[in-house]
């Protein structure tokens, strides 16, 4: 934890004054968040011992406010409760002792017995404590998905912040269904931000269907073959309608009919978004987006081979045509992959692969071998296995391993940019990364912009247009600050140490 | 009288829920929660009847008086009025 700089501090802490001052940065949490908190620091009047809060200067002349966890004759070994590796110390060096702090506005002493408890369990954990609402959360979600009973929730509870992950993971809806349940209830405005959540998504899905019926029946009116993907399928394997919240609806269409798609989307009221890429984009007021595929992969992944022919493997359906259940499942698993290892991912795809997994297994004629060699052939086998084993722990004992848990549930669903941008700066440097990003090869640049593929001596000047047409588009111009901004930024203590 | 295009009507674990899209989108961006009575009315409602129509029938399927029947009717065409989902 970082304070905010000031060249007088350590003058009035030698003056034998008290400083109260506000943190900065996360490396302090769960203890101390930056928003709400500030700590009171004086010149240590006492020999420092484990568990202490000290301050000292980093070699780059910033104040760093850490843990005691050992000590060694005159070297102190720091860290910050919400990171992982240690800082060494010498005793000379520090320059304040922490010896209470303002926590939403409430006044802790250093000898509070509470914070005592707490100062025991981080140094017992040795690792960034787990806030009680992670591992209920996991809870929730597991009673929700397997109809069971969600447990009362832990005293002390921060419902806000569940709520909140809930959102940032998109299974509110989800867990909407057992929060009615609990006893004792959660507050009135927690119920009702639930509530709100499983409406609209209830809502949502009964429009989307109601939608894309229209959209199947112009598809087989011009024989144009399709196969629902993801959400769409997905979505009918959760207890009840409403609890699987999406943004948007994918199709798989025989991309030789794109104009043809277009005429039948345009007739519906649809607006054409985007025709380049893997995918078209259509949208309609108020809530309409339907990304119709042309390829389940771009052709810079792995995976584009196996799914190219995925229309001759294709089964019947009462509706028109399907994926095998094994080639959805393989899809699914290599779609998550892409996000997971791009840019994290959260608890709704465990949801997902568990009730997937759940339904295969219920299907006596499902080619476990077929699906297992596949995985096997697409370098999925050890991500399956893993992800599984995750999904086994959180939905069969409602408990996940700490080291996962920190790393999915700080995510949200969409994972971030950042870890997405942190891991890719890790390997590239920052100046590598940043070219990376503004000149992308070839062949993504062909998936941007099919028309480039026959005249690849035009690369530079789509890189302009991309760079150009970006600028132009606030949502583009927003996403490339924030990613601009992570180049810029000296990744937090906890990202970096991961 | 008849409900505007695009009322999409569903039965989700035995109870009714309305949600609106097309020319009713227009008109109503919510979602209604209906009983078993005024859903039987809305789906009356998706073609053109009048209101002592609609009271016969609630009247044949749920063996009540014709006060309840004209009192669900009402209470049930208000509801959409007042929303503007009613085209007359």
């Amino acid at each position: 934890m970082k304070t905010s700089k000031a060249t007088s501090l350590e003058k009035v802490l030698r003056s034998g004054e008290a400083v109260v001052r506000p943190v900065s940065g996360v490396s302090m949490l769960p203890m101390l968040d930056e928003h709400t908190d500030a700590v009171r620091l004086i010149t240590p009047d006492r020999e420092i011992e484990v568990g202490d809060v000290v301050m000292y200067k980093s070699s780059k002349n910033r104040y760093i406010l850490h843990r005691v966890c050992k000590i060694d004759k005159n070297t102190l070994i720091i860290r910050g409760d919400n990171c992982v590796s240690f800082e060494y110390v010498l005793k000379r060096n520090i320059i304040a002792l922490m010896d209470g702090y303002i926590k939403n506005g409430r006044y802790i002493p250093a000898d509070d017995v509470s914070y005592r408890e707490y100062v025991r369990k981080v140094l017992a954990t040795g690792k960034p404590l787990i806030p009680d609402e992670w591992s209920y959360i996991i809870l929730l979600y597991k009673a929700a998905i397997t109809g069971g009973k969600a447990p009362p929730a832990p005293a002390g509870t921060d419902w806000k912040k569940v709520a909140s992950l809930c959102e940032r993971h998109k299974i509110s809806s989800a867990v909407a269904t057992v929060i009615p349940e609990l006893n004792p209830p959660p507050p009135e405005d927690i119920c009702l931000r639930f509530s709100e959540s499983f409406n609209l998504s209830l809502k949502r899905t009964l429009l989307f269907d109601a939608e894309r019926s229209k959209i199947s029946s112009g598809l087989k009116r011009e024989h144009i073959r399709f196969l629902p993907l993801k959400a769409i399928i997905i979505k009918e394997l959760y207890p009840k309608q409403g609890m699987r919240e999406f943004a948007d609806n994918d199709i798989l269409y025989d991309k030789t009919r794109q104009n043809d798609l277009v005429r039948i989307m345009t007739s519906l009221g649809y607006k054409v978004e985007s025709l380049q890429g893997v995918h078209d984009v259509f949208y309609k007021e108020p809530i309409f987006n339907f990304e119709m595929h042309k390829a389940l992969f771009s052709e810079d992944l792995p995976y584009a081979d196996f799914f190219s022919d995925i229309f001759n493997r294709a089964v019947s359906d009462p509706n028109g045509e399907r994926m095998s259940d094994e080639d959805f499942y393989l899809h699914f698993s290599a779609h998550y992959a892409k996000h997971h290892e791009r840019a994290g991912s959260g608890l709704r795809p465990l949801g997902d692969l568990y009730l997937l997994q759940r339904y295969n297994n219920n299907n006596k004629t499902f080619n476990r071998r077929y699906v297992d060699e596949s995985l096997e052939k697409l370098g999925l086998a050890e991500f399956e296995r893993k992800m599984l084993s995750v999904c086994d722990s959180m939905f069969e004992n409602g408990q996940v391993d700490d080291d996962i848990l920190r790393q999915i549930i700080p995510l949200g669903v969409y994972g971030s940019r950042k870890i997405s941008a942190i891991n890719a700066i890790r390997k590239k440097g920052r100046f590598g990364y940043l070219l990376s990003r503004l000149f992308l090869p070839y062949r993504n640049m062909t998936a941007l912009f099919p028309i480039l593929k026959p005249l690849p001596f035009l690369l530079p000047v789509f890189w302009v247009i991309r760079i150009v047409k970006a600028i132009a588009n606030s949502k583009k111009r927003a996403l490339a600050k924030e990613e601009l901004d992570i180049i810029a930024q000296k990744p937090t203590a906890y990202l970096a140490d991961k | 009288m008849k409900l505007k295009k695009g009322l999409i009507l569903s039965e989700i674990d035995g109870k009714y829920v309305a949600v609106a899209a097309d020319d009713a989108g227009k008109s109503f961006s919510g979602m209604m929660k209906l009983n078993k009575t005024a859903a039987f009315i809305t789906e009356r409602l998706q073609r053109q009847t009048t209101l002592e129509e609609l009271v016969e029938a609630v009247t044949e399927k749920y063996d009540v008086t014709q006060e309840m029947a004209l009192q669900s009717v009402t209470d049930t065409v208000e509801v959409f009025r007042r929303v503007n989902l009613i085209e007359e």
